[in-house]
């Protein structure tokens, strides 16, 4: 593992564990909504495959995980099966191998809470959302969904825009960003050690 | 293609018949673009083998190009 690779996935593990133990105010705290754009089905995996939601600064330095289930409306249809709504908070299989794989909305939504820790969140940071689309996730394909956010967990929400397969998207709603040739390759280069 | 491809992409096909906003359209012909120019790329370049899963993704890709057209008309 060279150097670089080292310190992004130390520094990002780190940031979520830290998300993950963190129980701020709600002026702390950026909600995420995610509704499929798929319609509900009776198959495992139907529908939009959520690995993980990624609040990062605008240089990438700061990344920041959804730590919270705040309402769980997706349609499983395996209640007992590995597909949890749980398994899309932390950090994505990418980066950490040990992380819940992914929760699959079959035509229905979730809203999820990021904190913040305190940071100054501006509209030029970005929010990510991993959805299975099979390029650097081995299996899968990208399925449609609506992303939302706001201050407040029961809303108003402001949409966003659409996702398919991972997809970032500037808060300020006008900007739609793809990962970096650079970013691809590190994840790229994680996923096949 | 093989019928068990043309069954995995009827899905698709369904979905994208429901689609009415051209938002989803273009958000989805980005997506397969990319897994499109991805899957192209390990064939070409690390020797993958393709059993028709490019033909099928650019059967998608044009069905996306498609239904963006209607909807812009």
């Amino acid at each position: 593992m060279r150097v670089h690779e080292f310190i992004t996935r130390f520094v990002i593990l780190l940031i979520s564990t830290l998300s993950l133990t963190a129980e701020g105010a709600d002026s702390n705290r950026l909600y995420v909504q995610i509704k499929d754009l798929v319609p509900e089905g009776d198959e495992i995996f139907t529908g939009a495959d959520i690995d993980a939601v990624e609040l990062s600064s605008p240089n990438g330095m700061v990344r920041l995980y959804a730590s919270a289930l705040i309402e769980n409306n997706s349609n499983s249809v395996t209640p007992d099966h590995a597909d949890q709504a749980s398994a899309l908070l932390g950090p994505p299989v990418l980066i950490s191998s040990e992380a819940p794989y992914v929760k699959s909305l079959n035509g229905g939504s979730v809203s999820v809470a990021i904190d913040t820790l305190g940071l100054q969140v501006s509209p030029d940071w970005n929010l990510t959302v991993y959805e299975v689309d099979g390029t650097l996730y081995a299996e899968g394909a990208p399925e449609p969904y609506q992303i939302a956010v706001s201050r407040d967990p029961s809303g108003p929400w402001r949409d966003l825009g659409i996702g398919s397969g991972i997809t970032r998207l500037a808060l300020a709603g006008q900007q739609k960003l793809q990962l970096s040739d650079q970013e691809t390759s590190s994840l790229s280069s994680i996923v096949s050690q | 293609m093989p019928e068990s491809l043309g069954t995995i992409v009827s899905a698709e096909e369904f979905r994208l018949h429901l689609a009415n906003s051209p938002q989803q359209i273009i958000a989805e012909l980005k997506a397969f673009l990319v897994y499109y120019e991805h899957h192209e790329h390990q064939v070409e370049e690390h020797g993958a083998t393709d059993n028709g899963g490019l033909q099928a993704t650019a059967r998608i890709m044009a069905l996306l190009a498609e239904r963006l057209e209607q909807l812009q008309k």
